[in-house]
């Protein structure tokens, strides 16, 4: 048997209505190896003991029941936390967040003690399957690279490849336009820096040049570049994308870096508190364009560019990097060649061997989506972070949990858009019912039509998606496929007597946080007259 | 030693399965060498087969005798063993589940367009339909499974080798496309729109090319979420697979896990002319389904 930790943070349980922390331990107690309850997680005494104790009882995964996954990965030295547990010998993929604050503390401002008690249990309880269900990740230890892409012609581009050079990265500026992009002004300030790149053996200029190709990861990246009909390869350990206000640019590199944008266009970062130019994919890192709010635009620039180039070095300053493996994984056992995975796969990471008679994965290509997963007929493959029996026995047990009267929601939530969406939702004040139950799966394209059925057949009385925004998807077809199998699943709720309207999709970015909140809490409020209508 | 002794009992099926069990030739000479067969609707009037070692069960459970008939059976039976695709799956008999037992009684028996002044069949003597039909091991344990509509002599050879050994029955685990010979071209690369024009009908069969992927073609295919072990013999003869051989071992249905793949294999457009995803997807195992009837059945039970 797995041992299995279980961390509270108390005050992530009192972010917003108050949870029952000790209650919620003592539920614990006894089904687990170990029950803590901390204040907080960053205090520098709970650190030492979590590891400590990780450590003397040879524990094998933590879940870390506090605050949403982004708290500890996606602000200023937030993933300390992780890296620590790491440290202690726990496989990253077994460091399971169950998100008592975002998900249940928060936005549920008024609710009664124990529907909140009950909501955060099953939460816990979800967790806690997940932590006995996940395999451990593979591990590569990467020495990153010490070379940059700075993509963009402008100012930033201009302060981003000098800052790196100046520091001894190898830098390829590259950009559709001609040349540098700079006003008169930009041009006066700049000059010296540009003469310096034009000049520097550290420095190759690709103007004219297209981005054809980004794949691998942090600290290995393999990008292709086209230039007048011919293309080449560059290896390099970070990105910076530095296009400023050319907002197509970020549209025409999004099936190859996909960087968050609201509906302007305009790019904003994973962490808009502390981390002003992190983006979702690590090892990338985005200049934003200038806030226009009448200060000095290029001191604006240079100064996120700056820390743009601190983002990157961070990263290849270090010995090495580890990347964890969570691709989708293939029993070679059911793969009878159908070449589904192929057909679905948005960055053609699937291929056939045909010698071994199996498909596979090519591990720099595949982000882990679970598109494949739910697209293999034959149930020859599973997602490492998000296999198929730990979402069955999530929503089993979600079903479960004792809401009171008002519908039960089952919320699907997308993790590059819609959780971030309901975190910001909550963060914002903005509430909903306590019924409406969230659930991370990786993509709109993970939503498997058979954990829908489930879900309605074990007792929800609604199922929301939430999904990517058209366009915005972090693995491009995701929500394409999960809009196509929608439409077919509605015909097959129909034909069984269930209300197709019972199902509702929820496209959303992940800044709509009043937005995701009022459809959550409509949607429930719909479903109630539906059912007090029928009665 | 004494021979073991076999029967089989038909519930809510066609009888196919045991024509099947006929066409095993001069082979079921070798069967009849080895076991006593003591109940055989076709070859016998037996109404209560004495203790068997093993028992063979067509069809599903669709009505209180059907029932009846297999829990005596199972008390009776040393290891019992769904045959064919009714018994393991519900089968066609299930598709009725999709409507109140009352509804599916009207439309057969006074709704249909040729009869006039129908009546309910009312006879104390005919056994009473339940509200859906169910397969075998939703009643009672089941040892194993051969699932065919019906299953080919050669599936009916093995599992009864198998059985007369004393060892488990085992199929491969693969979707049918592994024993599928027909070609795949536009299957080998990502592309997101591959099919943009032509047909989801099975009638035009001379436009449909008998090497190349029926899913290709934009002709619905259910063999990619189908399990294996038929040896495709309907795709030979130019006839998209149908799924009677029930899901693949892994998924938690046929007809959703169906969905999932031809959602993204088939283009929109031909995903619009799917005007029975029902039909197709849970022709033979709706009753083994996640969601196995039509809500609102239950409230009559």
């Amino acid at each position: 048997m797995r041992r299995i930790a279980l961390f509270f943070a108390s005050s992530a349980c009192r972010a917003g209505e108050p949870i029952d922390v000790e209650r919620l331990a003592l539920a614990f107690e006894g089904s687990v190896d170990a029950v803590r309850v901390y204040e907080d997680f960053f205090d520098s005494s709970t650190l030492v003991e979590m590891t400590a104790l990780v450590r003397e009882r040879r524990i094998a995964a933590v879940i870390l029941a506090g605050r949403s996954p982004d708290h500890y990965q996606a602000t200023l030295g937030g993933d300390h936390v992780t890296a620590e547990l790491i440290r202690a010998g726990v496989n990253p993929n077994l460091i399971i967040h169950a998100n008592l604050a975002e998900h249940c503390s928060l936005p549920h401002a008024g609710t009664s003690a124990d529907l909140l008690f009950g909501k955060a249990k099953a939460l816990t309880d979800v967790a806690v399957l997940d932590a006995r269900l996940r395999s451990p990740a593979e591990i590569v230890e990467v020495p990153p690279r010490r070379r940059a892409l700075v993509i963009g012609a402008g100012a930033a581009a201009v302060v981003a490849a000098y800052r790196l050079v100046d520091l001894g990265v190898r830098v390829v500026v590259a950009s559709s336009a001609s040349g540098w992009n700079l006003n008169g002004a930009e041009r006066e300030h700049l000059a010296p820096s540009v003469s310096v790149l034009e000049r520097h053996e550290l420095c190759t200029l690709a103007f004219a040049t297209q981005i054809r190709g980004v794949t691998g990861w942090a600290g290995d990246y393999e990008t292709t570049l086209a230039h007048a009909g011919a293309t080449r390869r560059e290896r390099l350990g970070g990105i910076i994308v530095a296009v400023g206000e050319e907002y197509e640019s970020y549209a025409a590199l999004w099936p190859l870096l996909q960087i968050d944008s609201d509906r302007e266009g305009r790019p904003y970062s994973r962490n808009t508190h502390t981390l002003s130019v992190r983006s979702t994919t690590s090892g990338v890192a985005v200049v934003p364009p200038p806030r226009g709010n009448g200060e000095e635009p290029l001191r604006q620039q240079s100064a996120d560019a700056t820390a743009a180039v601190l983002e990157i070095t961070d990263l290849l300053n270090k010995p090495w990097l580890a990347h964890c493996v969570a691709v989708s994984r293939v029993d070679a056992s059911h793969c009878g060649l159908c070449r589904t995975c192929i057909k679905v796969c948005a960055f053609s990471a699937c291929s056939i061997d045909e010698h071994a008679g199996t498909s596979r994965v090519d591990e720099r290509l595949c982000k882990a989506c679970g598109n494949c997963v739910v697209a293999c007929p034959a149930g020859a493959r599973d997602l490492i972070t998000g296999p198929t029996a730990q979402i069955t026995g999530a929503i089993s047990l979600l079903a479960r949990a004792k809401l009171g009267d008002e519908p039960h929601v089952l919320a699907l939530l997308c993790a590059g858009c819609a959780y971030r969406a309901a975190d910001t939702a909550a963060r914002e004040g903005h509430t909903y019912p306590v019924s409406v139950l969230p659930l991370r799966v990786q993509c709109g394209g993970r939503v498997d039509m058979q954990h829908v059925l489930q879900a309605f057949e074990s007792g929800f009385d609604g199922v929301v998606i939430g999904t990517c925004r058209e366009g915005k998807c972090h693995n491009i077809v995701g929500h394409l496929y999960l809009d196509r199998r929608v439409v077919l699943l509605r015909d097959l709720l129909r034909e069984r007597g269930i209300d197709p309207d019972r199902l509702q999709i929820m496209d959303i970015s992940p800044h709509e946080g009043e937005l995701c909140a009022r459809t959550l809490a409509e949607f429930a409020g719909e479903l109630s007259g539906a059912i007090s209508g029928a009665t | 030693m004494a021979k073991p002794k076999l029967a089989t009992t038909w519930l809510t099926g066609c009888s196919g399965c045991h024509i099947s069990l006929v066409d095993l030739d001069e082979t079921l000479l070798d069967v009849l060498g080895q076991v006593e067969i003591t109940a055989c609707p076709p070859l016998t009037d037996v109404k209560e087969a004495p203790d068997v070692d093993v028992a063979l069960v067509e069809g599903a459970v669709a009505t209180e005798e059907n029932e009846e008939v297999l829990r005596r059976l199972r008390e009776r039976s040393g290891r019992l063993v769904a045959l064919g695709t009714c018994a393991c799956f519900g089968g066609i008999p299930g598709l009725r589940n999709l409507h109140p037992l009352a509804q599916a009684l009207e439309r057969a028996y006074v709704g249909t367009e040729s009869t006039a002044g129908g009546l309910l069949p009312g006879s104390e003597e005919i056994p009473r339909l339940q509200p859906f039909v169910r397969p075998i091991n939703e009643v009672v344990r089941v040892d194993g499974y051969i699932p065919g509509c019906p299953p080919t002599p050669k599936m009916l050879k093995q599992a009864l080798a198998a059985l007369l050994s004393g060892q488990e029955i085992v199929w491969p685990r693969r979707n049918l496309c592994d024993e599928c010979p027909r070609e795949h071209r536009a299957m080998k690369t990502t592309d997101f729109e591959f099919i943009s024009q032509n047909v989801s009908s099975v009638c035009e069969l001379e436009e449909i090319d008998p090497k190349l992927c029926f899913l290709e073609q934009g002709v619905p295919c259910l063999g990619v979420a189908t399990r294996e072990g038929c040896e495709a013999r309907c795709l030979a003869g130019n006839m998209p697979c149908r799924g009677c051989m029930g899901p693949t071992p892994d998924a938690l249905e046929q007809g959703a896990k169906w969905v999932n793949a031809i959602a993204s294999l088939l283009p929109a457009g031909t995903l619009s002319f799917l005007d029975d995803v029902m039909g197709l997807g849970y022709r033979f195992a709706l009753p083994a389904s996640l969601s196995p009837h039509c809500v609102g059945q239950e409230d009559q039970k």
